[in-house]
């Protein structure tokens, strides 16, 4: 890649472009190989597409240019300490629209500081919750049988679902 | 240029792919895990009622410096297995219920079928009518026991760098294992019948002392919290894991030969096998250990069980576990006086396997047993004749 580029721009899967730091790409395994084999000088037309829709991709950058500095240099403690109340306030979001995308796109641009901090805050949403708390958080239908929920109320007699 | 991926539309939680659901999992509790497992159907399919757990990594070898190297626990299990239906033809010599012990393989999902009792590993060629796969539901299946063995992970030359006492601590003769909860610990039996303890976490194995000057341990098992040892004296001694005194569990008489402990809904067992003394012929003695008084105390009857004594694998069984296809009060074992007689001929387990009836203190081979063909090896005809 041409070392003059500072910022590449990207396709969302809705067709919208947006424009994210070279080093805040490198976050993401995926898009670190892609700068390294692609050319994005200004003459290059081909944008890249990401397969993350508009609304996820804008907190997927906004996460990584927050983080790229720390993780391009290395931060002190207090640094680190700001970073973890930020990325608290910045999982505070709808867990049906955004959370679950942020997961999927987290796996799928192997960011693992993403990927972690959203498989913990579902798992925060579950902690304590019965089941059909769980569900009713997550926006998921109970599609078990009545005969199939009675099963599972006795095999498992120390859960509760009501 | 796209970089391939996924859809992003219209799909939400109940799609979460399986190893992300096992991620979030692995972050909470069991409980918790169980109430994910409840939630819908797909979270239910994709995400195992237990944790996967990464092979444990124990200290190697148990005594002596350490070595580069560790133990990993290889575990066996013994099934039974049912017919769904009684089997309609020739039931009159046909066992109703399979007794097999599978060796977890390093390929997933493959298994090694082993002898109950003196384990080696059954093959095809014994038996070339086995199925290639069994199909779990085609049966009835019980798992009856786990037994668990260290396995030696790392470079093999360093072998032959160590001295022979070196190379006793190297391997386990018999090992017991406690997992309850957070709790893990395994007790092994090596050397010249010496007993350790390792407890999760623990940089290396310690010894248990007790302050008789010879013991020589052969059997060990976990039982209600406790670990047990038996020696070659016929003295029991009982390790607590939370205290670790290890205090002796008296019997009520000197006793000899190698005897087996086993564990079955509950109770504990120690079996001593037959012996001769002074012209006489002692039959099986069974005790049952009193946890009060922490004494063994002589049984005349097994009741409602059947017990299986191998080397180094004894178990029991209940009449429902084998749906009838054993005998009540009954100690199944492998007679190895008269295995002598079959000389160096390869025998099938099955022919030396015995059953001595508490009933009538009566012996009879299995061979000899009508209703008994199949029971271990080769397998019964509704197991082998399934999908010819």
């Amino acid at each position: 890649m041409s070392s003059s580029v500072e910022a590449i721009t990207v396709l969302s899967s809705d067709g919208d472009e947006f424009k994210i730091t070279v080093s805040a790409a490198k976050l993401s395994k995926p898009l670190n190989w892609m700068l390294e084999d692609v050319c994005f000088s200004d003459d290059c037309d081909e944008v890249p597409t990401i397969e993350v829709n508009s609304k996820t991709l804008v907190k997927v950058i906004e996460y990584c240019e927050k983080h790229a500095p720390r993780a391009n240099s290395g931060a002190s403690d207090s640094d680190a300490e700001e970073l973890k109340k930020w990325d608290i306030e910045f999982m505070k979001m709808d867990v049906k629209d955004i959370l679950f995308h942020i997961l999927m796109a987290a796996n799928y641009l192997h960011m693992e500081g993403l990927y972690d901090l959203a498989c913990q805050t579902a798992a925060d949403l579950m902690k304590g919750m019965t089941v059909s708390q769980i569900r009713k958080i997550f926006h998921i239908k109970n599609d078990f049988s009545s005969e199939e929920q009675e099963q599972l109320r006795r095999q498992h007699p120390g859960c509760s679902f009501d | 240029m796209r970089v391939g991926g996924i859809r992003a539309h219209s799909i939400s939680w109940t799609d979460l792919p399986n190893h992300l659901l096992e991620s979030i999992a692995d972050r909470l509790d069991s409980i918790h895990r169980l109430r994910i497992r409840s939630v819908c159907k797909s979270w239910r399919s994709g995400l195992t009622s237990s944790r996967q757990r990464p092979p444990l990594r124990l200290p190697f070898p148990i005594q002596k410096r350490k070595r580069r190297g560790h133990f990993e626990l290889v575990c066996c299990t013994v099934f039974c297995f049912q017919p769904l239906n009684n089997p309609a033809d020739n039931s009159m010599i046909a066992t109703r219920c399979w007794l097999i012990m599978t060796e977890d393989s390093q390929e997933s999902g493959k298994l090694r079928l082993k002898d109950p009792l003196t384990h080696p590993a059954y093959s095809q060629i014994l038996s070339p009518r086995l199925p290639k796969t069994l199909n779990l539901l085609d049966y009835r299946v019980f798992e009856i026991k786990k037994f668990y063995d260290l396995q030696f992970v790392g470079d093999e030359n360093i072998m032959t760098e160590m001295d022979h006492s070196e190379r006793l601590s190297a391997r386990a003769e018999k090992i017991a294992v406690c997992s309850e909860g957070t709790r893990f610990a395994v007790m092994a039996i090596h050397g010249v019948g010496l007993l350790s303890i390792w407890k999760e976490g623990d940089p290396e194995w310690r010894s248990v002392v007790d302050n008789r000057c010879f013991h020589a341990y052969n059997d060990v098992i976990y039982h209600n919290g406790r670990f047990y040892a038996q020696d070659a004296c016929g003295i029991t001694i009982s390790v607590d894991l939370s205290s670790e005194s290890s205090a002796p569990v008296r019997l009520g008489m000197q006793t000899f030969g190698e005897m087996s402990l086993l564990s079955h809904r509950g109770d504990l067992f120690l079996v001593q096998p037959p012996f001769k003394r002074a012209g006489m012929i002692h039959n099986f003695q069974v005790y049952r250990l009193n946890e009060d008084d922490g004494e063994w105390v002589l049984v005349n009857s097994l009741g409602n069980r059947a017990i299986f004594v191998g080397d180094g694998s004894s178990f029991g069984v209940s009449a429902e576990e084998c749906g009838g296809g054993c005998k009540m009060n009954c100690i199944y074992h492998i007679d190895r006086m008269h295995e002598l007689g079959f000389g160096f001929i390869e025998i099938q387990p099955f022919e030396y396997v015995a059953r001595f009836d508490m009933e009538d203190s009566s012996t009879k081979f299995l061979s000899r047993v009508l209703g008994s063909f199949g029971l271990f090896w080769p397998p019964p005809s509704w197991v082998l004749a399934w999908r010819i």
